[in-house]
């Protein structure tokens, strides 16, 4: 067992740095990887892996052929080499890239940008994916978009560790004119703490407060949740916010069986 | 000098058949690659020895053009790891039938020209 590992580590170490090499798409690298795991198994069935790899030769020059195979045709080699103007080939090795071939006002379907050392990488697109995103859609460490998803997030609806979404947040810490989390500060604040115009949670602070350990001027204590407790709740932001459309309010009260112990 | 241009001469003419090749021996049965490098350099008597280098490239480009298509099969043998085979399709098989005849119309007219 132990040796079968060590076979498997070797191979895919040598593999590795095969690839290293290569310049190439990620669907070309896949299938290099596979191939040539696949052989280099085959081949240790009846040789030691050592000599397996020794005859297979320098990962650079096993490198070299397939590349010298794969761009038969070299202005590919240099289309993809030029793709990132503002990169060489070795930042394009630590930075993946993925840009779709449609785009929108010149504005890239899919933009995938993600920085492998923490270097700086920002992805535009419709649907972003990055370090740092830009898009109607935005997904990453650092989301900036309509609908944003990832570790610091910022939108207009933001889902994250630290969620700031104009219209809605949902996040450890979120805030948002609704959110809903764990620390949240919104017009309307659903969490574990929450500080807000009307304000829902185990601990809940704001112009209406609702939850165990509540602080304002509209205040419902509640201990445990049942029908009338809801229609209270109702009754009591209706009072507070009078113009406050109904799905608003249904919202708010709809959730707050959620509320923790309950 | 001169064996280092016909060294260049033999490259390319191997390159201009190897699709051939490999698609021919696929149309007898399925192989994997290891395999196909041992058949080609058993069956040539080591003139067509390929690197892996240049084999699977020129499997991915039959691939794309749907000549022929991968599957893994897992070995009976025990502790046997999945291996990747290549099988040629009913797009490979025509497209086979016409290298053969132009290549066939081709050596002929080398030959008219030679000899």
């Amino acid at each position: 067992m132990k040796e079968g590992n060590d076979r498997m580590n070797r191979i895919n170490n040598y593999v590795n740095e095969v690839l290293s090499y290569i310049v190439a798409d990620n669907k070309m690298k896949k299938r290099i990887r596979e191939d040539l795991t696949s052989q280099l198994n085959e081949a240790a069935r009846t040789q030691d892996i050592d000599s397996v790899i020794n005859e297979m030769g320098d990962p650079k020059e096993v490198a070299r052929e397939f590349m010298d195979s794969i761009y038969d045709d070299k202005s590919e080699l240099f289309d993809d080499l030029l793709s990132d103007r503002s990169d060489n080939a070795i930042y394009v090795k630590r930075v993946y890239e993925y840009r779709s071939k449609t785009s929108v006002f010149g504005i890239p379907l899919v933009h995938i940008k993600i920085s492998r050392y923490g270097r700086p990488a920002l992805a535009k697109g419709i649907i972003a994916i990055g370090t740092t995103s830009l898009g109607i859609v935005s997904i990453g460490a650092i989301p900036i978009g309509i609908i944003s998803v990832g570790g610091l997030a910022l939108g207009v609806i933001a889902f994250g560790g630290l969620a700031l979404g104009l219209l809605m947040a949902l996040g450890g810490v979120a805030l948002g004119a609704a959110a809903f989390g764990g620390v949240v500060i919104g017009f309307g604040a659903f969490g574990g703490v929450a500080l807000g115009k009307i304000a829902i949670g185990g601990v809940a602070a704001g112009t209406v407060a609702i939850g165990s350990e509540i602080d304002g001027e509209y205040l419902l204590k509640i201990s445990r949740i049942t029908p009338e407790t809801i229609a209270e709740a109702a009754a009591l932001i209706r009072t507070a916010f009078p113009g406050l459309p109904d799905w608003i309010v249904d919202l708010f009260t709809g959730i707050i069986k959620y509320l923790p112990g309950n | 000098m001169e064996s280092l241009y016909l060294s260049e001469i033999s490259k390319q003419l191997k390159k201009g058949v190897i699709e051939i090749l490999i698609l021919s021996l696929l149309s007898r049965e399925e192989m994997y690659g290891y395999q196909l490098i041992q058949e080609l350099d058993t069956r040539s008597s080591g003139v067509f020895k390929m690197k892996e280098g240049t084999l699977y490239p020129v499997l991915y480009r039959l691939e794309d053009n749907r000549y022929i298509e991968s599957f893994w099969e897992q070995g009976h043998e025990r502790r046997s790891v999945p291996r990747k085979y290549y099988r040629i399709t009913p797009t490979g098989l025509k497209a086979l039938e016409n290298m053969k005849q132009e290549l066939d119309w081709l050596i002929s007219a080398i030959k008219t020209i030679l000899y």
